[in-house]
């Protein structure tokens, strides 16, 4: 099967400062992929990039192909046609992507106008069905409301149902449940796999939650300093992850009962755009080697992982 | 004495302002809360956002008020103590809070932020005392004498709540009250503050209420976990015990929506 979107090389700087680093992946139709790392790993610019809706003072290089096509070469009227329409993006923070000072049921139908998915006749009744398919009750009720009048789990919700009013083949959502309770988290994760089957449609799921990732199923990237660390399906970068920092991270998350003290990965992330010499992990890792302070490693394979790191040279 | 903390019939509404006054009730953050704190125990209090944990926390440390209820800490009631018990309960207590952004002042060194409580309270009065105090409670959260004249923003966000938890300790508390002080670090480094959190409890002899959405860090750090939903304790006991036979439908519901690393994928 031909890949839905193909990512190569993509690289985003702000005033010359590299924050995503030659990232490559592929995403094909129906296909679920995490996105996994932790703040300032460049997830959110990375998604900003392939929405190109990343502002003027970003630079993106590489490809980003969608069927094909690199959308970074697009112009703008061809690229506001796929966006929202072919990708839809739901962002991280549901306050500031809804407009407060219009009901929540305008907010959807207009995307469905705007998108040509209903006309002025069944524009109401496609609102309904959408906030009834993101399980929000009392639609007739709920449609005439403003986002204030909703809690934080019932907005990410009432975003999602906007993201898939015009139908999109790939879905984004940036970190939709990092505010919310996991009771809500939990219908979300499972609401979001259920739309996904159902609709063939695929999903990148951002988040800096990797046990999230692993409910999610699919297959899970993990971003360390603006590059891939390793890339695998989630069955085999739980059971058996290769990169010493998925490891560390892994073993920080999966908290045993009894345990005297916490595994920890030692140190802190890197600062925004900092330089390295070799591994961008090498002063926290705990298998570092003589190489790995003088060269950046590229991909290697590493048993049914993609790992960036000396070990699986 | 077994209890260091004693909280008994504990409730508290915030109300809507009225035209005149008082209006009606926007939120029962606390409702007739019980709970006990044994010396030298740690006790985790989990629930969903919005449940009361913070508000709890708030009376406790004197930074609200209750409507009904008492606080016992060593057996004296907090709530009509004079004025120098006062301020030996504010000795006794200490706090973390969840933001070590916005808890630490800005203009100051790290150097000033661990003196001040010696300031206050009028303890250490020499310099070079406190400096040498400084020290060892910078060495005893993992930082050293070369951060002492850094300010909050030449930290990286775990090195600033371990700031936050040197200054804590500043005046040998016996209860620390830790307010969600991992849930704005970086994954990587939760884990860093957690066992800290768990070595000062042994070193200073801490009493420790530990709250959290975070069951699992909960269950790493203390030995009872209370569940609070609606402003109300709806179970506590020993942490093995209600994690692993959950007695109540809210802590079934609550544990079964954590997510978990699977091995095993369908
Ligand atoms: N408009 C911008 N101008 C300058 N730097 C930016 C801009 N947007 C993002 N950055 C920087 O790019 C880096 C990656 O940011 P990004 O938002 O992608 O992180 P993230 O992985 O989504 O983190 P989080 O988990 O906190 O959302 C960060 O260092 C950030 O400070
Ligand atoms: N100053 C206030 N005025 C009005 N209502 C308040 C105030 N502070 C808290 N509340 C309400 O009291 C209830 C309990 O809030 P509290 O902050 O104690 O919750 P929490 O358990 O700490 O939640 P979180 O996990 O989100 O921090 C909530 O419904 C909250 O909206
Ligand atoms: S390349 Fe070296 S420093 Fe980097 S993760 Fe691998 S072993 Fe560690
Ligand atoms: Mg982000
Ligand atoms: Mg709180």
């Amino acid at each position: 099967m031909e890949p839905l979107l193909e990512i190569k090389n993509l690289s985003v700087s702000f005033n010359r400062t590299k924050v995503l680093k030659n990232l490559s992946y592929l995403l094909r139709a129906g296909e679920t992929l995490s996105i996994a790392g932790e703040s300032g790993s460049g997830k959110t610019v990375h998604a900003l990039a392939l929405m190109r809706l990343l502002g003027k003072t970003a630079e993106a290089d590489g490809e980003v192909l969608f069927k094909g096509k690199n959308i970074l070469k697009l112009k703008e009227e061809k690229m506001r046609a796929l966006r929202g329409h072919s990708i839809a993006m739901i962002f991280q923070d549901p306050m500031s992507s809804l407009n407060p000072v219009f009901t929540v049921g305008y907010q959807i139908a207009e995307t469905l106008l705007a998108h040509k998915k209903a006309d002025k006749k069944t524009v109401r009744q496609k609102t309904l069905e959408l906030l009834k398919t993101v399980e929000i009750e009392d639609g007739q009720n709920r449609i005439n409301r403003y986002p204030h009048e909703f809690s934080g789990g019932q907005r990410q919700r009432i975003m999602i149902a906007q993201a898939l009013a015009c139908e999109p083949e790939i879905l984004i959502a940036d970190e939709p449940t990092t505010a919310l309770d996991v009771t809500i988290q939990k219908q979300i994760i499972s609401l979001l796999k259920n739309l996904q089957k159902k609709r063939n449609m695929a999903l990148i799921f951002i988040t800096h939650n990797l046990a999230l990732a692993s409910e999610l199923g699919g297959r899970v990237l993990v971003l360390y300093a603006g590059q891939n660390a390793e890339e695998a399906e989630a069955k085999d970068i739980f059971s058996a992850p290769k990169h010493p920092y998925t490891q560390g991270l892994i073993a920080a998350a999966d908290v045993k009962p009894g345990l005297k003290r916490l595994p920890v990965i030692e140190g802190a992330p890197p600062a925004a755009g900092e330089i390295f010499a070799g591994c961008p992990f090498e002063p926290r890792c705990p298998k570092r080697m003589k190489i790995c302070s003088q060269k950046n490693p590229s991909v290697f394979k590493a048993g049914a992982s993609l790992a960036r790191c000396f070990l699986y040279e | 004495m077994n209890n260091i903390l004693e909280i008994k019939n504990l409730s508290k509404n915030y109300y809507k302002r009225g035209f005149l006054g008082r209006g009606e009730i926007a939120a029962r953050a606390l409702d007739n809360v019980n709970l006990t704190l044994a010396r030298r125990g740690a006790l985790g209090l989990v629930g969903e956002s919005g449940c009361g944990k913070t508000t709890l926390a708030k009376i406790i440390l004197g930074l609200e008020t209750a409507d009904n209820g008492e606080i016992f800490i060593n057996g004296k009631n907090t709530f009509n103590a004079g004025a120098a018990h006062k301020k030996e309960i504010k000795k006794t207590l200490s706090a973390v809070f969840q933001d070590p952004y916005s808890s630490l002042d800005p203009r100051m060194t790290a150097r000033r932020i661990i003196a001040e409580p010696f300031l206050v309270h009028g303890i250490l009065k020499g310099k070079d005392e406190i400096e040498e105090e400084s020290i060892k409670l910078l060495t005893s959260v993992g930082l050293g004498k070369e951060h002492l004249d850094r300010y909050p923003h030449q930290f990286s966000g775990g090195q600033r709540q371990r700031v936050a938890v040197a200054r804590a300790l500043a005046l040998k508390p016996k209860i620390l009250i830790a307010d969600e002080p991992t849930s704005a670090l970086d994954v990587s480094v939760q884990a860093q503050v957690l066992n800290l959190l768990k070595d000062i409890r042994e070193k200073f002899e801490l009493s420790v209420l530990f709250i959290s959405h975070d069951i699992n860090a909960a269950r790493f750090l203390c030995g009872e976990i209370a569940v609070m939903h609606k402003g109300r304790v709806v179970e506590r006991g020993p942490a093995e015990g209600v994690l692993e036979n959950p007695q109540t439908q809210y802590t079934k519901t609550l544990l079964s929506a954590v997510p978990r690393i699977r091995r095993e994928h369908a």
